[in-house]
């Protein structure tokens, strides 16, 4: 094989690797967020301001007012926290 | 191409204390939170004594309203609701923010990825461009004060980008984001398909800077870590996150040594944490302070997000069929799914008092990640590498000091600086919450840029080469195993045996 083969032969895999990548994201996954379950659980998280994808606490939106309420409890009823 | 995380061949070349990529990541990530919590603190709100003592009278209001022993009605809880968000609000508006457009995140899609570039209807474009030019500013300072070659680095660099922005948007598709396919695992896959199909051309290489993306992040992510969150949720919530946490870390880590006889200590340690910790954040803080290899860290990512999608949406389900009460399963949830989004979506698959519990538990957790990075810096140095290197039984302390990463300080010292801030009254909590707002959106898109240089260096081969023993994943399931036990025990311990009176004002 020479060079030139070579190098053809790299590009090609690169367009195959975006063509399998774009029929993935532009046909399949719509397709499987359209089902009734999947659209269901979606809907689910939106509705309660669920960012599933945060990585750390202070990247959900939802965090601070569930954990300010905890905390609220706590600072309310401080013996029931500790003892 | 196994180089570290911590020894990219790049940093070998400088000497100078501010050319260490560790020292380089502390300024860089120093900067950017001095700049911002500065900044804010110079511009108050124009009503900010009035907006202080509302929000002072407000919180009299909402503890008036707790405290109350009547059972709770919807009217009561619509208006706890209410006055918590009206607070919200009033608190996040104490400061005036101008860095705020100018720093964005890739919104979500559903068919048509150009709607990822637009968030409530609003385009994205001027907080992409600041997002670019803040980053380019920042890493540009980096190469110049490392002795570097300043146009090379911003020409690659904005190619860097476009992969990083690439990476955001496929992530940003919402059956990926609402099942927990987090963004770290495009990039590294973007950088991947380039780097084993035409090669990563040779232009890219000034640009890839996986160590200081990632400590930079790092020690912004140090700012996030609030020390007095740690005590939210009491007794039962330091035992349930901090007891079982290092217990399942260690045990795990002593069954990766001595039973499975992992070859790679880091890539033992990478695991231990990702599973025992909060997923990706704590893989990538103790990945960096073991020095693991590139390759390693995205396994351990790649192993954690797989089970994680799975865990968040079988464990609701085991959970309701056998009847368990809210706040134990939140309790478990918290305790053992890794990543911090997916618990929240497990939590609110069982209901209100389940999310509250779940996040709160998981955010005690991730509080930890500060101790365990530090604690396995230290660990390293004293003892994983002077076995490695089979050198005497004793270190000095200035041995320790020359290995030390020292990036861990910068970590530590953004957590202190801004947990003292928080807990110093209200405009403290709001000034440490606006400039979170501002880092944590920075800090996504340096680790983003991480991956993406990790993905440009790493090799399908090299990749499959830790999977073929079967090692890694055995390890995790292991883990993840006793993890599941030790904190289902705990959280029933705490929450129904020890402390049933913490359940009974959880569920109210």
């Amino acid at each position: 094989m020479t060079l030139q083969d070579l190098r053809i032969q790299r590009w090609a895999w690169l367009a195959a690797a975006i063509i399998a990548i774009g029929t993935v994201w532009l046909v399949l996954l719509p397709f499987i967020g359209g089902q009734q379950d999947v659209a269901a659980h979606i809907a689910n998280q939106q509705r309660l301001g669920i960012d599933p994808s945060a990585m750390f606490y202070t990247e959900l939106e939802v965090a601070p007012v569930l954990t300010d309420h905890v905390e609220l409890l706590r600072e309310t009823f401080p013996d029931r926290f500790w003892k | 191409m196994s180089t570290s995380v911590e020894a990219a061949p790049e940093a070998k070349k400088a000497t100078g204390i501010i050319q260490s990529e560790d020292w380089l990541a502390v300024l860089l990530g120093g900067l950017v939170l001095f700049v911002t919590a500065t900044t804010l603190f110079t511009s108050p709100a124009r009503d900010f004594p009035d907006r202080l003592k509302a929000i002072e009278q407000g919180q009299q209001d909402l503890k008036s309203l707790e405290s109350s022993e009547a059972p709770r009605t919807e009217e009561t809880a619509k208006q706890l609701k209410d006055k918590a968000k009206e607070l919200k609000k009033l608190t996040s508006g104490l400061f005036n923010n101008p860095f705020k457009p100018y720093v964005a995140d890739v919104g979500e899609w559903k068919a048509n990825p150009m709607d990822a570039f637009a968030v409530e209807n609003k385009s994205i474009a001027k907080g992409l461009a600041g997002v670019f030019v803040i980053s380019v500013v920042l890493f540009s300072l980096g190469s110049v004060l490392r002795g570097e070659a300043l146009f090379p680095f911003v020409g690659a660099f904005l190619i860097l980008f476009v992969l990083a922005t690439l990476s955001y948007v496929l992530a940003g598709q919402n059956v990926i984001k609402y099942y927990n396919l987090e963004y770290a695992l495009w990039a590294l896959m973007t950088g991947m398909v380039i780097s084993n199909t035409i090669g990563t051309p040779q232009f890219m290489l000034p640009a890839i800077r996986t160590e200081l993306y990632i400590k930079t992040g790092l020690v912004l992510l140090g700012a996030e870590v609030l020390l007095s969150r740690l005590l939210a949720l009491g007794l039962p919530g330091v035992c349930v996150s901090w007891v079982v946490t290092p217990i399942t870390l260690i045990t795990t880590y002593m069954f990766g040594q001595y039973v499975l006889q992992i070859p790679s200590k880091s890539l033992n340690m990478v695991i231990s944490a990702d599973m025992s910790v909060c997923g990706v954040s704590a893989a990538i803080a103790t990945g960096a302070a073991c020095r693991a290899k590139k390759e390693e860290l995205s396994l351990a990512i790649g192993i954690s997000l797989a089970f994680t999608a799975v865990m968040m949406v079988v464990m609701p389900m085991l959970i309701k069929s056998w009847g368990m009460s809210q706040v134990l399963a939140g309790a478990w949830l918290g305790g053992t799914i890794d990543s911090t989004g997916a618990v929240a979506a497990a939590g609110g698959m069982l209901g209100p008092v389940a999310l509250e519990v779940a996040v709160t538990i998981k955010m005690i957790q991730n509080i930890l990640i500060g101790v365990v990075a530090f604690g396995v810096a230290v660990y390293w140095v004293t003892y994983v590498e002077r076995e490695n290197k089979d050198e005497g039984p004793r270190l000095g302390l200035m041995e320790i000091w020359y290995r030390f990463p020292k990036f861990v300080l910068g970590f530590v010292a953004a957590s202190i600086v801004f947990s003292a801030i928080y807990t110093n009254g209200i405009g403290g909590r709001a000034l440490v919450d606006s400039t979170i707002g501002i880092g944590k959106v920075l800090r996504g898109w340096f680790f983003c840029l991480a991956f993406v240089s990790i993905g440009l260096e790493t090799n399908f081969r090299e990749l499959s080469h830790y999977l073929r023993d079967g090692k890694a994943i055995t390890l995790y399931v292991c883990g993840q195993t006793l993890n599941l036990a030790l904190t289902l025990l705990m959280a029933w311990v705490m929450f129904e045996v020890v402390f049933p009176q913490v359940t009974q004002t959880l569920s109210r």
